[in-house]
């Protein structure tokens, strides 16, 4: 279970297919509205000054998460 | 088609209640604005509206009460704001929402439409920021649009009246939206048992749906909310209770647990929203390299810290250069008038305590307020707002998110510093775009530390008197150097006090952060600067004069009213003397600060009336009162940090609904500045 690619393993540059996400509930919903959906795809887009949080386009918007935020992402 | 009975016709009602939904900065307020006639003050800096705004405009013989509410992304109730639009969508007493949906990405709106709709009343979308996509060559097809969605769809361009007029014309003959969207067979079959234990109460067809899908995937307060809006009680609650356990009896049976049933419902939305765009949008591409090209500099790992100080120093440098002169003129402007009605005053013959009040009360301390601060608020606002516009600030978030973070806070908490720069009782509103409670309340009890306008013209004034004091000399880039460093310093301190209290009274783990980084876009220059200065000036300058008239009448009194050859406002003065001078200050000084509470715009003009001096030359002035450059650099300091004003006091109960917490924003900064204040003196009577 725990070997699932994060959307935080991205690399600026690099993109993935959303999996699934393992957070808990108003983080779910938010991520949901936002369109992180399974299938979906979704790009590393930037990092912040200090490395965290980045950025990460999806859907057309460029959306910043925390690491720990991210996590709750998986790639196929 | 509509089923409702009777919103089957035109509307003949004369009052109809209009709802502004929208996504975040689509041009939701400007809109408002416009539809308003632009009289109304949206409230607040980040383009964000957080509260509702409400205001009547009148088309033909119909009378629109029209709400703005906050922007959100959808209604699923993750935040305040989120809250605040769904109930005034779902359960307000709104007749139609238009929601405004931004035509440069038009998926994000129509997700929100598609809820909109989904909640049952009459709908129409506003599809704005046409202009804004064609230059980015991006189409989008109204009339295909309006087929899809089955609601009436009207281009426009917010700030401009005229592309307004048709979505206006057309509000009275509007219907009750259909149903566009379908879920999975197991959902719907859910729906509809908890559907038909709705069928005894008397509401329209789609928000009974709207009802039953949030009935299922509700929580309690959900629920609570719905059986009030419907009148039900007892046995009935119990018969719908008992029918939405049997709808999740068919959906665990079908494989769906409540994670499952939510994914299935945003995927059922987005993928709509998706399909409709996809039909009616024609993009070409490009557009996102500028947005891309500007975030490696601003956002960049060497470059975006030193930008960012960089824009402060430089809005500030700005801002002090240029109000020089216009201040000058204001002061000499009020001399030239209270000279003048004073020969008129006294040559109508008027008793002298009326010359007085009017004359040196309210006149003089009305000046003082003017001069002293409309001309860097003028120019501040304007400019801050022109950074708001082009879609820097979110970047702010972005780039201070993981030191906020580590001092236990959300990196949003910065654009509500940068609020409180313009107005602390703006910035402690605008903490509502923080989800998380106790980060919420981390950056209400902070926010006083950032100087707002009404106190950074008199750090200006004190850090030009400590120049000339210890004999540095002056000149702008010197001021806005040292009022850079008071700003470094109050945002050091905002980190720090952050970081104490989430160790101490809110003590807590970061909670999640989303923030959206829109893409850059060219400030509209004239209309953003018309807009600050008709809106959020005039309000603060309002607000001030409406302090400093009555306050300087009742500061002539105090003065002149005598006890033993002195005036009352000595006697409290100097018995304030001692606590003043351990602090580097003395007895008038404390006062003033004290009498400022209603506006720290006049604390400065109280100070020289206590003082018995006055003049234009301010720093002349207090330079003649036996100021020293401790004392100069003491009461700058108490400046940035002291009480903070009642309005904002006020605010923070408003917010926190707490007196504690009103107590702590009380005490906070002005604890801290005092103690600042003696380290200070003391170090100074040491080393001196």
């Amino acid at each position: 279970m725990n070997t699932k690619k994060s959307l935080y393993s991205l690399a600026v540059g690099e993109a993935g297919k959303i999996l699934g996400l393992r957070c808990e509930e108003n983080m779910r919903r938010r991520f949901l509205d936002l369109g992180f959906l399974r299938g979906e795809e979704v790009r590393c887009v930037g990092k912040s000054p200090l490395g965290d949080p980045r950025a990460y386009l999806i859907r057309g918007k460029t959306v910043a998460l925390r690491q720990r935020d991210a996590e709750g992402i998986t790639l196929e | 088609m509509a089923r409702g009975g009777k919103h089957g016709g035109r509307v003949t009602k004369s009052e109809v209640n209009l709802t502004l939904a929208g996504n975040p900065n689509v041009g939701k307020s400007t809109l408002f604005n416009t539809l308003t006639g632009m009289r109304v003050h949206t409230g607040n800096w980040a383009g964000k509206t957080v509260d509702t705004a409400t205001a009547t405009v009148k088309v033909g013989d119909v009378c629109y009460h029209i709400t703005d509410i906050p922007g959100t992304y959808s209604l699923f109730y993750h935040s305040e704001e989120e809250r605040v639009a769904r109930d005034c969508i779902a359960f307000g007493k709104g007749d139609i929402t238009v929601v405004v949906c931004d035509a440069t990405s038009l998926c994000q709106g129509l997700n929100l439409a598609l809820q909109v709709m989904e909640c049952g009343g009459r709908t129409a979308v506003a599809l704005n920021l046409v202009d804004e996509a064609k230059k980015r060559g991006i189409s989008v097809d109204a009339i295909a649009l309006s087929r899809e969605l089955g609601v009436a769809v009207f281009p426009t361009v917010a700030h401009k009246r005229n592309t307004i007029t048709p979505l206006l014309a057309a509000l009275e003959g509007l219907k009750p939206s259909e149903r566009v969207l379908y879920y999975p067979d197991a959902i719907e079959s859910a729906v509809d048992k908890v559907y038909r234990a709705l069928l005894p109460y008397g509401v329209e067809v789609a928000r009974r749906r709207y009802f039953a899908l949030r009935l299922i995937d509700g929580g309690e307060d959900m629920r609570e909310k719905i059986f009030s809006a419907l009148g039900v009680t007892g046995e009935g609650a119990c018969q719908i209770i008992s029918a939405v356990d049997a709808a999740w009896q068919g959906l665990f049976a079908a494989g769906i647990d409540r994670e499952e049933y939510e994914r299935l419902i945003a995927t059922a939305l987005v993928q709509r929203a998706d399909e409709i765009a996809e039909h009616t949008v024609k993009i070409c591409e490009g557009g996102r390299d500028v947005t891309g090209r500007l975030d490696k500099i601003l956002t960049g790992r060497v470059s975006a810290y030193p930008v960012m100080l960089l824009l402060l120093a430089l809005t500030l440098f700005i801002t002090l250069s240029l109000a020089n002169y216009p201040s000058a003129w204001l002061a000499s402007l009020f001399a030239w008038l209270e000279g003048a009605s004073r020969t008129a005053l006294v040559g109508i013959g008027s008793p002298d305590w009326l010359v007085g009040i009017l004359i040196d009360g309210v006149l003089n301390t009305l000046g003082e307020v003017v001069a002293v601060m409309l001309p860097p608020m003028a120019i501040f606002f304007p400019l801050f707002s022109l950074l708001e516009d082009s879609g820097y600030l979110p970047r702010i978030a972005y780039n201070l998110d993981r030191p906020f973070a580590c001092a236990g806070a959300c990196g949003k908490q910065a654009l509500t510093m940068c609020m409180g720069l313009g107005c602390n009782a703006v910035g402690i509103v605008g903490c509502r775009i923080i989800d998380s409670e106790r980060e919420r309340r981390l950056a209400i009890l902070t926010n006083s530390l950032m100087p707002c306008n009404g106190r950074l013209p008199m750090l200006i004034t004190l850090i030009g008197a400590f120049y000339t004091l210890s004999g540095v000399g002056g000149g702008t880039p010197l001021v806005a150097l040292g009022l850079s460093l008071f700003i470094v310093l109050s945002v050091c301190l905002t980190f720090l006090i952050t970081l104490l209290l989430s160790r101490t009274l809110l003590r807590g783990a970061p909670s999640s952060f989303t923030l959206e980084l829109p893409p850059y876009r060219k400030p509209r220059v004239l209309s953003t600067v018309y807009r600050a200065l008709t809106q959020k000036c005039a309000s603060v300058l309002l607000r001030a004069v409406a302090v400093a008239a009555p306050f300087g009448a009742l500061l002539w009194c105090l003065s002149s009213i005598t006890v033993g050859g002195k005036g009352i406002i000595s006697y409290a003065a100097s018995a304030l003397d001692p606590i003043g001078s351990i602090f580097g200050m003395d007895g008038a000084i404390l006062f003033a600060f004290t009498l400022g509470i209603p506006a720290n715009e006049i604390v400065i003009p109280i100070l020289l009336l206590i003082y018995g001096a006055g003049g234009t030359d301010t720093a002349g002035a207090l330079l003649s009162c036996g100021w020293t450059p401790v004392t100069a650099l003491c009461t700058a300091i108490f400046a940035l940090l002291h009480w903070p004003c009642s309005t904002s006091l006020i605010t923070v109960y408003k917010e926190t609904h707490s007196i504690r917490d009103t107590a702590l924003a009380f005490l906070i900064p002005t604890v801290t500045g005092l103690l600042l204040c003696l380290l200070v003196n003391a170090a100074a009577v040491l080393f001196f």
